[in-house]
């Protein structure tokens, strides 16, 4: 599965991918509290939720930095 | 102080944590509950004990104790969650939750029942504006402005 962002694209390799349509989550800002863990931001920007279930939405650009964080490129 | 400001309650509410107590307006607080599924959040730091699933909103439960140097918190069969309002000045969204040791207790305050703290009695730590003392017991006072700067750097 590969994400895009800006001039960047990072691949992840996924057991299993679900596709969902927009209409089948229900995805909220959500900003995790702290300080961030790159300097490209937090790993997550929002969040769906299904009743007391929640799924955290990366963000590519903070996933992205983390990752050059441990090395890698993109 | 006159007798008009020593009547003047304020509606509170004590929320029990390791080892000492906070003390909060009422107002701030949205909900009470008891602990449900808690989703971790990778990368976070140790006092976000992670988030909660509330209200359609993803709610972050930290441990104040992990705040203000202590060690951070789990969630225990005593334990409650506390669900405040957004800080001033953060979306409307922007729920967040602090974990209560047990459950919390309303405290009627005023001026004739509350009495100042001893600040070398109270955790050197910007995240508390002052400590106070009822019915012979040390309270926290949060103060939320060095809260918003802790959550939202």
């Amino acid at each position: 599965m590969f994400l895009g962002t800006g001039s960047s694209v990072v691949g992840l390799v996924a057991d299993d991918v679900r596709l969902l349509g927009r209409t089948d989550l229900h995805v909220v800002p959500f900003t995790p509290l702290g300080t961030p863990p790159t300097r490209f931001g937090h790993l997550f920007n929002a969040a769906w939720v299904d009743g007391q279930r929640v799924t955290l939405v990366l963000d590519p650009n903070g996933l992205i930095g983390f990752l050059r964080g441990l090395g890698g490129t993109a | 102080m006159t007798a008009a400001a020593d009547d003047e309650r304020i509606h509170s509410l004590e929320i029990p944590l390791i080892g000492t107590s906070l003390l909060v307006p009422s107002a701030a607080v949205a909900e009470v509950t008891n602990p449900f599924d808690l989703h971790p959040v990778p990368g976070a730091p140790a006092w976000l004990l992670g988030v909660i699933g509330w209200r359609a909103q993803a709610v972050p439960l930290i441990s104040f104790e992990g705040m203000i140097g202590q060690a951070a918190t789990s969630v225990q069969p005593s334990s409650k969650i506390v669900v405040f309002y957004p800080i001033t000045g953060r979306r409307e969204s922007d729920f967040y939750a602090i974990l209560s040791a047990s459950e919390p207790r309303p405290q009627s305050v005023s001026a004739a029942t509350i009495e100042t703290e001893d600040p070398t009695r109270i955790p050197d730590t910007p995240l508390i504006a002052a400590g106070v003392r009822i019915k012979g017991r040390t309270l926290l006072i949060p103060d939320f402005d060095a809260l918003r700067a802790a959550f939202y750097p």
